[in-house]
C-alpha cells in the first residue's frame, strides 16, 4: 500500500533531478489523490496534464515504484477535488460531471455567488462627491432589486470603484435574499460563453441560464460593442430578464451613448433605467479610501501620511491600493513607525514617476492645447482674459501636482512668485463657483495625472 | 590506479527557496514575498527589476512554501509563447499564483482580460498573486488594457536591486557551501573578475565546478578552475603575458 506521503517523497526526489523552473511549473500545481495501489495526479488544466504525461509521467512512475517496491499505476486527470477526472476522458462534454455542457456550463456555475468578491460591500465603499450618486443608486437597487433603476448602468474609467460597487450590490442582495440566484459576469466572458454554447449546439441552455437569473451583473459591458450576432442575444436576454423584473446591473467605461460601435437598440437599452457616473475620487475621498483601507488590513495609517499619498496619488483607487500595500507591507517587515518621512522613504520610486509624468513644461503644454492657445502666450505679458484664466490654471495646476515652489513656478512661467501666488488664490475661489472651470481644471488634472 | 569518479546523476539540487536567497539590497522585497506565500497577507506583489536581479528565484520559492496552503501555480510566460488560450483555466481557487515576465501576455487583448478575471476570481476566492517584470508597471511601454494596468498597479511594488561585486561573491561562496564545496575567497573574486556578472551563468559555473571537483576530487583553487571551465581558457589567453 501507498504511504501516505509517497507522493512528497517522490516529489523531493524529482526535485533533485529537474531543474527548478521545470519542477515549480508543472509539477508543484499538481494535487496528489493517494489510494491503495494507484496515486491520481490532479493538474489544473490541460496545458499542466499534457506537459506532465509527455515529460514527467513514466520518471514519475518508476520513482513511486521504487519507493513503494512493486508496480504503481499513476493516472492522470484536470481538476481540484477528490473526484478527478481521468486522463481516458478526452470529450470536452465529460470534463466535468455535474453540469452537463462544462464548455459553457463550468464557467457559468463559477460565475454565480462564488466570484462576488467578499470584501466589495456597499458599506466598504467609501462615498464622495466623485460617487455619491452611484452608491445612493446601489444601495436602492440592492433594497428592492428590479423595482427601481433598471438597469442601473455604473460608467466610468477603470480603477474608480465600479466593480466594487457592482459586487457590493450583489453582495447585498444575497444578504438579503440567500436563495437569489446571481450571475456575475465579465462581458466577454459572456461573449464566449455564448459562442462556446453555439458551437456545441446549446443555445437554449445558455439562455436559460441567464434568463433565470435574479439578477444580472455584467461588467465592462464596453467589451461586447461590436459584436453583431452577441449583441443581439444581449438584447433578447436584456428584455426577458427586465420584462420579468429582474434587476440588471451594467459597468461601462464611458457613457453608452459614446460607445460607437454599440448596437442603437442596446444604446436606448442600457440608458433605460439610471446611468450613473463615477469620477476620479477628490482629495478627502483619497483620504478616506486609504483610512478605510488600511483600518480593513488591520493597519494603523496616521491621517498625515494618508494625506501626503492622496496628495500625491490623484489617478485612480487601485493606485492608492498599491501604495498603502507597499507602506503596510515595509512598516510590518521592518517594524518601523509610519511617519511622513518614511511614507516619502518607502514610496520614493511610485512618487518619483508622478514626478516625472508632471513636469512644469508638461502642464504648459497640456493647457496651451486644452484652451486652444499658443504655447508662447502661456509665458506671455500679455493680459487678456482668454489668455491670463488659462495661465493661471497653468500656475494652479503646477503648484497642485508638482513639488515646485512659488518663485520656481513663477520663473518657468516669467512671472514673479506673487503672482503664482494670486493665481493659485484666483483659481481656488474660482473652482468653487465657477462650474465650467472647475471641470476645466479637474479634466485637466486626470488628464497630466493619468 | 582508480579512474575518475563519475557524478552521481542524482545531484544535490539547487532548488530556490528562501533560506538560499542571498538578501543583499533585497532584504525588505524577500520578507515581503515570504510573508505572501505563508499567508500571513493577501495583497499582492509586483517585483520588478533586471534579468538575474532574483526575481525568479523569489516566485519559485513562493510557490514551494505557498503549495503548503493550497493549490499553486509558477507561470514562466518567457517559456510559454504563445501563451495557450486555457492556461488560465483552474487557476482561480488557487492560494498563490506566481507569473514570471507578466508582461508578456498583456499584447493580446483576448489573453490579457482572461488574465484579468483571473486575478479577480483569485482575490475574491482568497488568494493571491505574486508578478515579476522587467520594470514597475508605469514603464511598462507595451499597450496593456486600461482594466489590467489598474490591477497591476494596485500590487505593492518592490524593485529588486542588483547585487554589487562582493555581494555576488558572499552569494557565490553560499551557494558552493550549500553545495558542500569550500569556495575560497580568491577564487571566488578570479570568477567574477572573468564570467559575465550574471547570476545564473554564475550558478551555471558553480554547478559545472561542482560536478568536476566531484569527478576530479579536487578543492576549487584558481587552477582547477581555470582547468574546469572552458569558457574561461580564452580569456585567460588574452589576458596572460607572453
Amino acid at each position: 500500500m501507498l504511504g501516505d506521503s509517497a507522493w512528497d517523497q517522490c516529489l523531493e526526489r524529482l526535485e533533485a533531478e529537474f531543474p527548478e523552473r521545470e519542477i515549480s511549473t508543472w509539477i508543484r500545481p499538481l494535487r496528489a489523490v493517494e489510494s491503495a495501489d494507484h496515486l491520481t495526479l490532479l493538474a489544473p488544466n490541460r496545458v499542466v496534464m499534457d506537459r506532465v504525461r509527455t515529460d514527467f509521467l513514466p520518471k514519475i512512475q518508476r520513482v513511486l515504484s521504487k519507493l513503494a517496491g512493486y508496480d504503481v499505476s499513476v493516472s492522470l486527470g484536470v481538476g481540484s477535488t477528490a473526484e478527478p477526472v481521468r486522463q481516458a476522458v478526452q470529450q470536452p462534454a465529460e470534463v466535468s460531471s455535474a453540469p452537463p455542457v462544462p464548455a459553457i456550463a463550468e464557467p457559468m456555475a463559477g460565475h454565480t455567488f462564488g466570484r462576488l468578491d467578499p470584501r466589495y460591500t456597499l458599506d466598504s465603499f467609501i462615498e464622495g462627491k466623485s460617487n455619491s450618486q452611484a452608491r445612493a443608486a446601489g444601495q436602492q437597487v440592492a433594497s428592492s432589486p428590479g423595482d427601481v433603476y433598471n438597469p442601473l448602468l455604473i460608467y466610468g474609467e477603470s480603477g474608480l470603484g465600479k466593480t466594487h460597487l457592482m459586487h457590493g450590490i450583489g453582495n447585498a442582495i444575497i444578504k438579503r435574499s440567500v436563495s437569489a440566484r446571481i450571475v456575475y459576469v465579465g462581458a466577454e466572458q459572456w461573449l464566449n460563453q455564448f459562442v462556446s454554447s453555439i458551437r456545441f449546439g446549446r443555445v437554449a441552455e445558455f439562455k436559460d441560464f441567464y434568463r433565470s437569473a435574479d439578477a444580472l451583473l455584467i461588467d465592462d459591458i464596453h467589451f461586447i460593442a461590436g459584436k453583431e450576432q452577441s449583441q443581439e442575444e444581449f438584447f433578447h436576454t436584456f428584455n426577458a430578464l427586465i420584462d420579468g423584473r429582474k434587476q440588471i446591473v451594467l459597468t461601462c467605461d464611458r457613457y453608452p451613448r459614446e460607445l460607437d460601435a454599440l448596437d442603437d437598440r442596446l444604446k436606448s437599452r442600457f440608458t433605460w433605467g439610471l446611468s450613473v457616473p463615477i469620477e476620479p475620487p477628490e482629495f478627502e475621498t483619497r483620504v478616506a479610501i486609504l483610512l478605510n483601507k488600511a483600518d480593513s488590513m488591520g493597519f494603523r495609517l496616521p491621517e498625515e501620511v494618508a494625506a501626503l499619498v492622496a496628495q500625491r496619488i490623484r489617478s485612480n483607487v487601485r493606485e492608492l491600493e498599491g501604495a498603502l500595500h507597499r507602506l503596510s507591507a515595509s512598516a510590518r517587515l521592518t517594524g518601523t513607525p509610519v511617519t511622513i518621512e518614511f511614507a516619502r522613504s518607502c514610496l520614493r520610486d511610485m512618487l518619483a514617476s508622478y514626478d516625472r509624468a508632471v513636469t512644469l513644461d508638461n502642464i504648459k503644454r497640456t493647457v496651451a492645447s486644452y484652451y486652444n492657445i499658443r504655447l508662447t502666450d502661456i509665458s506671455s505679458p500679455r493680459r487678456t482674459r482668454s489668455l491670463a484664466r488659462p495661465r493661471q490654471v497653468a500656475m494652479a495646476l503646477a503648484k497642485e501636482l508638482t513639488q515646485h515652489s512659488y518663485p520656481e513656478i513663477g520663473a518657468a512661467f516669467d512671472k514673479d512668485h506673487t503672482t503664482v501666488m494670486h493665481a493659485c488664490r484666483k483659481i481656488a475661489e474660482l473652482r468653487e463657483v465657477d462650474e465650467r472651470l472647475r471641470e476645466d481644471f479637474e479634466n485637466l488634472q486626470r488628464t497630466l495625472t493619468n | 590506479m582508480m579512474g575518475p569518479q563519475l557524478p552521481l546523476s542524482v545531484q544535490l539540487a539547487d532548488t530556490a527557496s528562501f533560506d538560499n536567497f542571498f538578501t543583499g539590497p533585497n532584504a525588505e522585497a524577500c520578507a515581503a514575498v515570504q510573508a505572501l506565500a505563508q499567508g500571513q497577507t493577501g495583497a499582492p506583489l509586483w517585483l520588478h527589476g533586471s534579468a538575474g536581479s532574483g526575481k525568479t528565484h523569489l516566485l519559485q520559492a513562493a510557490i514551494r512554501v505557498a503549495v503548503r496552503r493550497g493549490a499553486v501555480a509558477y507561470l514562466p510566460l518567457a517559456d510559454l509563447q504563445p501563451v495557450p488560450a486555457d492556461l488560465w483555466e483552474g487557476l482561480d481557487r488557487t492560494a498563490l499564483i506566481a507569473f514570471d515576465d507578466i508582461d508578456l501576455c498583456c499584447h493580446e487583448r483576448d489573453i490579457a482580460l482572461a488574465l484579468l478575471r483571473l486575478l479577480d476570481a483569485v482575490r475574491a476566492n482568497g488568494g493571491s498573486y505574486l508578478l515579476a517584470s522587467h520594470a514597475p508597471v508605469d514603464r511598462i511601454v507595451d499597450a496593456i488594457p486600461a482594466d489590467l494596468r489598474t490591477r497591476f498597479s494596485a500590487c505593492a511594488p518592490f524593485a529588486l536591486k542588483p547585487l554589487d561585486d562582493a555581494e555576488l561573491g558572499a552569494l557565490l561562496q553560499a551557494r558552493a557551501k550549500g553545495r558542500g564545496l569550500e569556495l575560497p575567497h580568491e577564487v571566488a573574486e578570479f570568477l567574477l573578475r572573468r564570467l559575465p556578472r550574471r547570476i545564473p551563468v554564475l550558478l551555471d559555473a558553480l554547478a559545472t565546478l561542482d560536478s568536476a571537483a566531484l569527478s576530479a576530487q579536487r578543492r576549487l583553487t584558481i587552477p582547477f578552475v581555470t582547468q574546469a571551465l572552458p569558457a574561461l581558457a580564452p580569456t585567460i589567453a588574452r589576458t596572460t603575458p607572453g
